[in-house]
Order: structure tokens, then C-alpha cells, then sequence
């Protein structure tokens, strides 16, 4: 067994006047070999990689233990800089942060090559930097060239940070959630590039992320890290076949619809136009959806298929543009707006976004208290409280007297579900509200979602590019893309024997078990 | 029980420091009024041009016809900071109004409004308040519409940026979904969420109205001829300054005080305005 070629002994960091966040840390990893480290969000997964990089945010201090590259033990700033880009390379999670906005690319490549390679010409350079986008799947060259960095998609952004960091030819590739910001088929696509490219220059390769079963797939070994420290990994993965989902009984078919639409098409743009005009872009063309009581359907598709449109048109967020959406039977393009108004709700949105979606400046008390102000109780119905929309969501009693700034994204989730349920809603309608958490924190929500449709027998729309969240919460399944339904089904049938491409699409990108060893 | 992000905003030293600076100018300004043996406007017969000393008990000396140059600064920063809140609060309740209303509904009020106000900001500020304060009696209202008037065509423009944002802002909608009315929503989410920006524009508006009226004041169209704005103190005292140089710097000196006051909380407030904004 040959000698590793990053070894990290009994790393400690943490920031001043605060306890250690990696308290211990031990890791090896050899040439040509990859590794995965996984964690949930705040496990200090990055701070991890900063401090192999020795770029530790201010603040921040190693406190202890070893980072020995090669044989050599790394302690000042400039044996970092040595190293850093030459030997170990960083790709970021953010690559459309990472590069420059008003430099073009071939100025970025070009400017990485002349630091780490000045012995090569402008044409040796150029060829050089043609070979490495080719390797990340950018052929063609020149169109990316000259491109900048706002032109470019996510993925492609991706694909040119992984050629930068490509170029001086590192032995070490350090990923930190390269693929957190792409929608799960560029995610994989980015995975298998980032796979290939290591394995043919026989880099190592540290895969950090928070997603388990995607790093089970391309790395051999797994760490995990919890509480600043390596914990043996318990692989979970996601099963070829999706786990038995929950059986509600079936609804009857001709149960009343709570929310209904028919030939329901939406756009962002004026119905209006001009007859010279191309004709309208449809958003959602000619939809047709029903949802029952006590029935869990889940829209899913990948960006840009129209979901968030759908949510937001049947919320009469977007006016419809053709056909209509029926709340509990009634038209809703009819309805006056205080009509409207007193109809609201009973269909609730939980949002993406448990950032954007609490206000800052609202205490959780006032906010429960306002979202109770606007329920429709009737009579001696159920009593609602503050403390008791807490506990129905699993936080604290002290919750209802702090800020939402003091807590963390999973809880704001909590948060939001409790608001959508204090005004009594007959239907949830959850927009990605699961895609902004770690994957710990999801298990939670959905679990959540779960045990709340059932004790109160909501009627829940599920909107995801997540087919592991759909498989365990819905019993339904409708598949989008372009704006229309391209399939649709029981959710069990639908994902053991996908008819169309854009679901078959989907459920490759879903990570497959490959693991060897867990460490 | 945990402190409002308010709380936290105004505790914070770079707030607080500046904050105090502006509370003692105010309160000796009013304590000054209170019990000091000299009034402002009342010359004393043959102590005139003094130079500021401890034992003859003018502090800050005297002017050319002998009245007390600490009276009269004191009194100076009390009309300053009088004119410049008011301006300042002015502008922000006038603009904040039109701004909230042009963000919020947007469509063709939105356009209609904001394009009065380019218009009106296209305007020469400084000729127009010369004009109208040359019509009419000055007098330190007029001064305060004037100036707050003007002032208010710039809140009106960066709340409306604001409330454009929030309009769009996930829990706007949904406080909408909720069922709230269009006043629910403006009355719990969206003014208060539009108070820190406010606040952050009362530190440039505020500093500005001082400015203008200070130089109003130095070409002789202050609110008052007999107790005088700073701006007066400044005219007078370019006159004297070959003999008397106090009669300068003291008023000049209140005046910068002021306005680094009142820019180093604006600043800092702006840098803390994630604190209150961003939930993050």
C-alpha cells in the first residue's frame, strides 16, 4: 500500500472565542483514489476543505493537528500557496460566483495557465485549453471561449470552473457540493464528468457533499463527519425500486375534486399581442389536474417544466389564460376579491425557500397569532393555538418568543408548515419545499408532512424533483414537462415502469449503489 | 425571551456611539437654553469680541456686538437639528407614502409616479428654494417643506426599489394566500419591513436638510434673524474672521460635528441593515 498522499491528523479548527467545529478530524487519502465525505449542513464540511487549502475564512484558527501532502507537513500560508491549484485543486459550489463576471473565459483559462505553467507559448496554451474543455464536455471551443460567465448555464458554468481547476494538472481534486445548485440531471452529468476526469489523470478526488447516496455512487471510500469529527458511515441508499409508499385508500373516482383544473394554461407574457408578434410562450399548456380530499399528489419534473408555474396558477398567483381552476367547485377567475379573500385559507402554499418565506422582523408568536386571525373557524371547531401549532410541528414552546433569524432552515420549514396550518386548510400545496435542506432535514420534513396529512387529513400537493421524497410521501404521481402532463399514475407503477423520457430522465440521475468500503 | 432585531440594531456600538453624539449636542443645545446666564440674542454693551476664555464666563467668546458665542452656537444646533428632522421626517412620511404606493401596485401608478418625480428631481433644487423662500415670509416651516419637499423625492425613490422587493417577497405572498387585505399586508409586512431602509435615508436626507439650510441661511434667507440657524452664525463670522476668528470656527465646528454625527450613523445603520432585512 503506497503512502497516502493527503493525510490529516487530529485536525482542530474552530472560530475564535468558540469551541472546536472540527475537533479531531482524520483522514488519508492515496493517489488515484476517491473519497467522499458527507454531513449535514453546519457539520462543517467546508470549513473542513478551507482548512486543507489553508484558506481558512477570518476568524477561523487551526488549533491543531497535522496536513501532510506528499510526505511534507504543511503549516505556513505560502506552503499552501504552493500547492493550492498545482498539486491540490478547489472546485466551489457556487461556480457562478466563482468565476469572473467581466472576464471572458478564454482570459480566465489563459490567466490559470500562465501562473501555473509559464513556460508555455500562447498557442501551447491555447491547446491545452481546447483539450481540457473538451474533457469536461464543452467541444466547440471557441463558442465557450468567448463567452462570459452570465451567458453560460449551470452546468456549463460548472464545466468550465472543473477545466480551470483541470488545467495546471492537479494530484488532488477537492469538490465541496459541486453539484447542490443544478437540478438533478445536471447534477449527475456534472458526477460523471468530475468521475472521468479524475480517473483518467488518476487524481484523488474528495467529493464532499450532503447528499449520501449521490457520493455512494462515485466515491470508494465514505466518511462521515459529525461533531467535527469522522463518524463510520451508515449507508442509506436509495433503493432501485422506491420504498412501498404509503397507501391511503384510493379515493374514489368521482370524489369531489377540492381543487380541479381544466385546460388550465398559463404565460408571463400579456395575453395580448400584436399579429406580427410570435405567439404566446405557454408556461403550462392546457393542464388538466384533480385533487381530492385526503389525496397526496406529486407534480415533478426537472427545471424548467413548469411546476412552480402550476402552484403559482393554481393559487391564482398567475392568472389563468385559458381554461380554469376550480377551488372546492367554484371558478376562482369569478370570484369577487373579498370573496376570494375568504376562500384563501383553505389551500396553503409551503414555499421553496424557508429563508425568503418568514418575516424577519415578525416574532414567531405574532406571526402564528396573525396566520390564526385569518382562519375561517366556525362554531366550536378545533381550538388552535400558538403554543399548540409548535408542538403539532415538533418545536419548542420558547420558539414562539425568538426571531426567525435564530433559527436554522429545517426549523423555518417547521415554521412555515405551522403558519400554513393555523388558518385550518383543506389542501397543502408544497412548492420544492423539501429541495433547500440538507438531506437529514428533509427525512424530517417529509416525515412531517407525513404524520400532519394524515392526522388531519389534508390533501397535499407535492411539487419535487425529488423521486425518493415522492415515492415515500405520494400516493399519485403526474409527470411534467414542457408544460404539459407527459405521464401520469399511481406512483409505484409510475416508477417501476416509466413510460415517458423526461421521468426515465429523472430516474437515471438518481445516484445507484456503488460503494465498496465505508470508512 | 429574545432581543428584537431592533434591539440588536440599536445596541450595537457604531450605532450607539454616533447616536449619543447627536442626544448630548441636542441636550446641551436644550440645557444651554435652560439655565445659561446669556441669551442668544441679546448683546452686552461692551464685551464685545471677546475671545473664548474660562475666567470672564464666555466660554466660546463673544461676537462683534457682544453676544455670547456659546448661546448663540447652542441655539444654532438646536434650529439646525429642528430643521433637519423635520425635513428629514417629512421626507420620509411624504416619500415613503408615495414610494409604498408606486412599489406596491406598480403598472401604469408606478410609472405615472415615478416619472413626476424625475421630473421634479430634474428640477434645480437650490434656485427653486431661493424663489419660494424669497416669495414668502421665511419662517422655519417654510424652510421644512421646502427642504423636506425635496428630500422626499429621493426617499420616494429608494423605498419604492424596497417595496418593490418586498411585494415580491415570499412571506408577502404569503400573508396574501393567508387572506390577507392589501392594508393587512401593507400594515404588518410591508412597512415595517420598509423602516430600516427608511431609517437608512433618514441618514442622508437629514444631513443634506441641514446643509441647505445652513447655506440658505449664509446667503440671509434663514428662518430667523435674531436667533439664527448655524448657517447665520457662519455668515456673520465670515465677516469678523480677520479679528475674531471664533466666530467661525465655533459655529463651523458644531456644524461638521453634526453632520459626522449624523453621516456615521447613516453609515453604520446601512451596514447593519441585514441584520433587520435578511433572515439570514
Amino acid at each position: 500500500m503506497s503512502a497516502p498522499l493527503l493525510e490529516v491528523r487530529g485536525l482542530c479548527v474552530g472560530f475564535e472565542g468558540a469551541a472546536n467545529i472540527i475537533d479531531g478530524f482524520d483522514l488519508a487519502i492515496r493517489a488515484g483514489e476517491s473519497i467522499g465525505l458527507v454531513g449535514s449542513s453546519g457539520a462543517g464540511k467546508s470549513l473542513l476543505a478551507r482548512a486543507l487549502l489553508g484558506l481558512l475564512p477570518s476568524g477561523a484558527r487551526s488549533r491543531a493537528g497535522l496536513v501532510i501532502y506528499d510526505g511534507q507537513t504543511l503549516s505556513t500560508p505560502a506552503q499552501f500557496a504552493r500547492l493550492r491549484g498545482a498539486h491540490i485543486a478547489y472546485v466551489f459550489q457556487d461556480a457562478a460566483s466563482s468565476l469572473h463576471p467581466l472576464k471572458r473565459v478564454a482570459t480566465q483559462l489563459h490567466e490559470c495557465l500562465r501562473v501555473h505553467a509559464p513556460e508555455l507559448d500562447r498557442a501551447q496554451r491555447g491547446r491545452r485549453i481546447g483539450e481540457a474543455l473538451e474533457e469536461v464536455g464543452l467541444a466547440d471551443a471557441r463558442r465557450w471561449l468567448n463567452a462570459f460567465a452570465h451567458q453560460l448555464s449551470g452546468g456549463q458554468r460548472q464545466r468550465v470552473m472543473l477545466a480551470l481547476t483541470l488545467l495546471p494538472q492537479p494530484k488532488l481534486l477537492i469538490a465541496d457540493e459541486p453539484t447542490s445548485a443544478l437540478d438533478p440531471v445536471l447534477a449527475r452529468r456534472v458526477c460523471d464528468l468530475l468521475a472521468a476526469a479524475t480517473q483518467r489523470r488518476g487524481m484523488a478526488l474528495l467529493l464532499i457533499s450532503h447528499d449520501l447516496p449521490r457520493v455512494a455512487e462515485y466515491c470508494e471510500r465514505i466518511y462521515r463527519l459529525q461533531q467535527g469529527r469522522v463518524v463510520a458511515a451508515p449507508l442509506q441508499c436509495c433503493a432501485p425500486t422506491p420504498a412501498p409508499a404509503l397507501t391511503p385508500a384510493p379515493a374514489p373516482a368521482l370524489a369531489p375534486a377540492l381543487i380541479e383544473a381544466r385546460g388550465l394554461s398559463l404565460s408571463y407574457a400579456s395575453n395580448w399581442r400584436w399579429p406580427w408578434q410570435k405567439p404566446l410562450a405557454w408556461v403550462i399548456d392546457g393542464l388538466d389536474l384533480r385533487l381530492t380530499a385526503g389525496q397526496r399528489l406529486a407534480v415533478i419534473g426537472s427545471s424548467g417544466s413548469g411546476k412552480s408555474s402550476l402552484a403559482r396558477g393554481l393559487l391564482r398567483l398567475l392568472p389563468a389564460l385559458g381554461g380554469e381552476v376550480r377551488w372546492f367547485g367554484q371558478d376562482l377567475a369569478r370570484l369577487t376579491t373579498t370573496q376570494l379573500r375568504l376562500v384563501r385559507p383553505r389551500v396553503q402554499l409551503v414555499f421553496q425557500d424557508p429563508f425568503g418565506s418568514l418575516d424577519p422582523l415578525q416574532r414567531v408568536d405574532a406571526m402564528l397569532a396573525e396566520a390564526l386571525r385569518y382562519a375561517p373557524f366556525a362554531g366550536a371547531q378545533l381550538r388552535q393555538s400558538v403554543h399548540g401549532l409548535l408542538a403539532a410541528v415538533g418545536l419548542p414552546a420558547d420558539a414562539a418568543t425568538r426571531y426567525p433569524s435564530q433559527f436554522s432552515g429545517g426549523q423555518r420549514q417547521r415554521l412555515a408548515i405551522a403558519r400554513a396550518l393555523a388558518t385550518q386548510p383543506a389542501v397543502l400545496i408544497c412548492d420544492e419545499a423539501t429541495s433547500a435542506l440538507d438531506a437529514d432535514t428533509q427525512t424530517q420534513i417529509l416525515n412531517l408532512l407525513d404524520r400532519l396529512a394524515a392526522e388531519r387529513g389534508l390533501a397535499l400537493l407535492f411539487i419535487s424533483h425529488d423521486l425518493a421524497a415522492v415515492a415515500r410521501l405520494c400516493d399519485r404521481l403526474l409527470v411534467l414537462d414542457g408544460g404539459r402532463i407527459v405521464e401520469q399514475g399511481e406512483t409505484t407503477q409510475l416508477l417501476n415502469a416509466p413510460q415517458s423520457a423526461a421521468l426515465r430522465a429523472l430516474l437515471d440521475a438518481r445516484p445507484q449503489r456503488r460503494s465498496s468500503e465505508i470508512a | 425571551m429574545t432581543p428584537s432585531p431592533w434591539r440588536t440594531l440599536f445596541l450595537a456600538r457604531a450605532v450607539f456611539a454616533p447616536f449619543c453624539l447627536l442626544l448630548l449636542l441636542a441636550g446641551l443645545s436644550g440645557l444651554t437654553a435652560a439655565w445659561w446666564p446669556y441669551t442668544p440674542g441679546q448683546p452686552i454693551w461692551g464685551q464685545d469680541l471677546l475671545a473664548p476664555a474660562w475666567l470672564h464666563g464666555h466660554w466660546l467668546g463673544t461676537d462683534a456686538i457682544g453676544r455670547d458665542m456659546w448661546a448663540r452656537t447652542m441655539a444654532g444646533i438646536g434650529v439646525s437639528l429642528a430643521i433637519g428632522l423635520g425635513a428629514g421626517l417629512l421626507a420620509l412620511i411624504f416619500g415613503g407614502i408615495i414610494g409604498a404606493i408606486a412599489g406596491f401596485v406598480g403598472g401604469w401608478v408606478d410609472e405615472l409616479l415615478m416619472r413626476i418625480n424625475d421630473l421634479l428631481l430634474s428640477l434645480p433644487l437650490m434656485l427653486i428654494a431661493i424663489l419660494l423662500i424669497a416669495l414668502f415670509e421665511p419662517s422655519m416651516g417654510l424652510l421644512i417643506l421646502v427642504v423636506g419637499g425635496f428630500g422626499s423625492l429621493d426617499a420616494a425613490r429608494i423605498l419604492r426599489m424596497e417595496a418593490r422587493r418586498l411585494r415580491n417577497a415570499d412571506f408577502m405572498i404569503a400573508s396574501q394566500l393567508q387572506g390577507a387585505t392589501v392594508l393587512q399586508q401593507l400594515a404588518r409586512h410591508l412597512l415595517p419591513n420598509l423602516l430600516p431602509v427608511a431609517l437608512t435615508a433618514l441618514g442622508t436626507v437629514v444631513p443634506q436638510a441641514i446643509l441647505v439650510e445652513s447655506f440658505l441661511a449664509f446667503l440671509g434667507l434663514g428662518p430667523s434673524e435674531r436667533v439664527g440657524s448655524l448657517g447665520t452664525l457662519l455668515a456673520e463670522g465670515v465677516q469678523d474672521l480677520q479679528w475674531a476668528p471664533w466666530t467661525l470656527w465655533v459655529p463651523a465646528a458644531a456644524l461638521a460635528l453634526i453632520l459626522l454625527g449624523f453621516g456615521l450613523l447613516g453609515d453604520a445603520l446601512r451596514a447593519r441593515l441585514r441584520l433587520l432585512t435578511s433572515s439570514g
